[in-house]
């Protein structure tokens, strides 16, 4: 008999990390990994299970940022060199290891890897990621979502009403550019709620949107079945909120399944451990050893002491872990259905980059997920939220609290020593682009393309992820650049459109640099 | 890209980089924004015009704004209402200075704050420079009020924070969240909760 449905959400995002003016660029390199190791990896999963029949239901966000570049014809055709590059070193590796039992069923599996990446990439998706992953959805077995127009973090803009519009309502229509119609879900940058930021979800057209636990166990009034079933704001907005459980015992570093010690270890690659004048063709142009993906030892324990991978055996522990998620998922909605007379959510969110370019065997851990679920047992099945919304339409209405699912639930993590001097600069310049937009409801064609460019540099730098970046400390150069940049392209294009001195030189070089958001209409901002 | 552990961690990053020097230090502003950070504590910065100074410095004279203290006053109130109806002075915190920003520290969640920038003259005459936007501090526990169409069960709801918190059960903790559960349904009347 049913008890439960397990609701299980993928955040897919990168940054808009686009740079021509590089012919090797360290951050594209970021999407590179996730496009081969992430991207495509779960397209195939989706596809195995469709074509077995198997009845998945899986909520997945593939944010603004991550969707324009994977349709720019600049990465795509960069990603294609790359996927080949690591292709021809996958062929030299099955020469360099063909002495050894250990290595070479390893360089055997990562060149039929690469082979079937470059393969579906070029010949079966035509390079076009976004389009594989609507025609899934148009199965019906994946519901994708969007998410804040540049990941901006929205309880830090909370102030300026326009700048939190922009963020929602940009994404919205850039999910329209990609997928053909408005999206029905919003994964909010970094979870980060606010009361009154449904209000413009609403206004988007937004039915539902996750949070992180404490935000609903904290609402007003008290919400009766706690995290177990949605919620709605004020504005009727449906509130999924993550279960704490199901969370750790896949984000968790210390007692998560990816640390088990059968799974492949990322620290260990080619790229690092192999002699420069060998690998020198697969890592950065400046010699600098970078991951090339192609690892072969697993995790084996906490010491330095690594054993080589065994794919098997690393499969063996995903379908065993998968068995177990499963098994606790049935206990709890057991007991969470005595309690609620009706079969709970329990909602389990993750970034989609844990799985495959963190946790090698994150895809098929999914996907034997998907198969236990549908083949082994009656008591709990996958669903979307709208699928939960269809069937239990009666939620109760509560305001949930601030929050984020960052370190320590609130706005800490964007907000500190290391980052706290970046909202003064991003503040200034969302109150100066409600400024413009107020200012010009009909300038000549320079004048347009000028504040939607002032636009695009404004949502650029209201990205979460360089706050994020200068709070880890790693990679912090890049995010103070990047906010520098951002910030001084606005600045620059608010003087000269306020001056009426709009220099179409640098106007057409910021176009070709920071060319996100095509359909972008600078009026949005307008209070 | 955002490491699993970086979620839950803390990072361990080097000492803090300083902003970079290519960004204004000043967009010629009288302004105090305030920015929530967790339930106790708030960001503020700030900002004096030159056209501000100057003025202050007419007014005021030289000799009596250099003794004069800068002030973030901080008022606070149940509600929205309430506080733009009858602020109470909540913190007043001497920024005289060279620093733009501070953490005040406001120690109440589920409260309402702005604040107001001004100086403090040695007569006690304060001179307001600029006020702040409405911040609301979240709430850090439990809702006392419940809704009487969708009664909770208290202990259940504590047991479940605690697991929010901490993220690990057992089988055996959730039977007795579940018997827990079943006791208290006994008692209620009018729950939305199906009776056992």
């Amino acid at each position: 008999m049913q008890k439960g449905y397990l609701c299980l959400m993928l955040h897919a995002h990168l940054p808009y990390v686009r740079h021509p003016e590089y012919t090797d660029s360290f951050e594209e390199d970021w999407l590179n990994e996730a496009i081969t190791e992430t991207y495509l990896p779960l397209l195939k999963v989706y596809e195995n299970l469709l074509a077995d029949g198997v009845d998945f239901h899986i909520t997945m966000s593939l944010t603004p940022t991550l969707c324009e570049m994977l349709r720019d014809p600049l990465l795509v055709e960069r990603y294609e060199k790359h996927l080949e590059k690591l292709f021809e070193l996958s062929e030299k590796e099955l020469v360099r290891t063909k002495d050894s039992t250990e290595f070479y069923p390893l360089a055997e599996m990562y060149n039929s890897f690469l082979k079937d990446a470059l393969h579906r990439f070029k010949d079966v998706y035509h390079r076009d990621i976004v389009g594989a992953f609507a025609r899934v959805q148009d199965s019906g077995k994946l519901e994708i979502i969007t998410c804040g127009a540049t990941h901006g973090f929205l309880p830090l803009m909370e102030m300026i009403p326009e700048a939190v519009k922009a963020q929602v309502e940009v994404g919205a229509e850039n999910y329209r550019k990609h997928f053909g119609r408005r999206p029905r879900g919003i994964w909010l940058p970094e979870c980060g709620y606010f009361p009154g930021v449904d209000k413009y979800l609403k206004d988007a057209g937004i039915r539902f949107t996750f949070l992180d636990s404490h935000p609903i166990l904290f609402a007003d009034p008290r919400p009766a079945f706690a995290v177990y079933a949605p919620v709605y704001t004020p504005n009727d907005v449906a509130i999924f909120a993550r279960d704490p459980e199901s969370s750790k015992q896949v984000w968790s570093s210390k007692e998560g399944y990816p640390g088990d010690y059968y799974y492949r270890e990322f620290y260990r690659d080619v790229g690092f451990d192999l002699p420069m004048d060998y690998i020198a063709p697969y890592i950065h142009e400046s010699g600098q050893r970078i991951n090339t993906g192609i690892k072969y030892y697993r995790i084996t324990g906490p010491g330095e002491h690594k054993e080589p991978y065994h794919y098997g055996a690393a499969r063996d522990r995903a379908a065993d872990h998968a068995g177990n998620f499963m098994h606790n998922r049935e206990k709890q909605s057991e007991f969470l259905f005595d309690i609620m007379g009706r079969p709970p959510v329990i909602v389990a969110p993750y970034d989609a980059e844990l799985f495959g370019h963190w946790w090698f065997e994150g895809p098929m851990w999914i996907e034997f997920l998907a198969r236990k679920i549908h083949f082994d047992q009656d008591n709990v099945k996958m669903i979307t939220p709208i699928g939960y919304l269809e069937k239990f339409p009666e939620n109760q209405v509560v305001q949930p609290t601030m929050g984020s699912w960052g370190y320590k639930g609130y706005n800490e993590v964007w907000m500190n020593s290391t980052n706290d001097w970046i909202y003064r600069h991003l503040h200034w310049c969302a109150r100066k682009m409600v400024d413009l937009a107020n200012r010009f409801c009909n300038p000549d064609d320079l004048k347009r393309r000028a504040l939607n460019q002032a636009a695009r540099e404004l949502l650029l730098a209201q990205s979460s992820d360089w706050a994020f970046i200068m709070k880890t400390g790693t990679h912090v150069e890049y995010a103070h650049k990047r906010t520098q940049e951002h910030v001084n392209r606005f600045t620059r294009l608010y003087y000269e459109i306020t001056e009426d001195r709009v220099d179409e030189g640098f106007l057409s070089n910021l176009e070709a640099l920071d060319n996100i958001f095509s359909e972008i209409d600078y009026s949005i901002y307008r209070g | 890209m955002h490491t699993y552990e970086e979620r839950f961690y803390e990072g361990q990053g080097a000492p803090v980089p300083p902003p970079p020097a290519g960004l204004p230090e000043s967009y010629g502003e009288d302004i105090l924004v305030l920015l929530m950070r967790d339930p106790y504590w708030a960001f503020g910065y700030w900002d004096i015009s030159p056209v501000k100074r100057a003025e202050l410095m007419k007014t005021m004279g030289d000799e009596t704004l250099s003794r004069s203290r800068l002030l973030v006053r901080i008022y606070m109130g149940e509600d929205r209402t309430k506080l733009e109806a009858s602020p109470d002075l909540h913190l007043e915190v001497d920024v005289t200075g060279a620093s733009k920003s501070w953490y005040f520290h406001l120690g109440l969640p589920k409260r309402f704050f702005f604040g107001i920038l001004g100086y403090l003259t040695p007569e006690g005459n304060f001179i307001e420079i600029a006020r702040s936007n409405i911040v609301g501090s979240p709430g850090d526990t439990i809702s006392e009020r419940v809704d009487e169409e969708w009664l909770a069960m208290e202990e259940m709801y504590r047991r479940i924070l605690r697991l929010a918190r901490e993220g690990e059960s057992s089988p055996q903790e959730w039977a007795e969240i579940s018997k827990m559960a079943r006791r208290h349904l006994l008692e209620v009347e009018g729950s939305r909760f199906p009776r056992p």
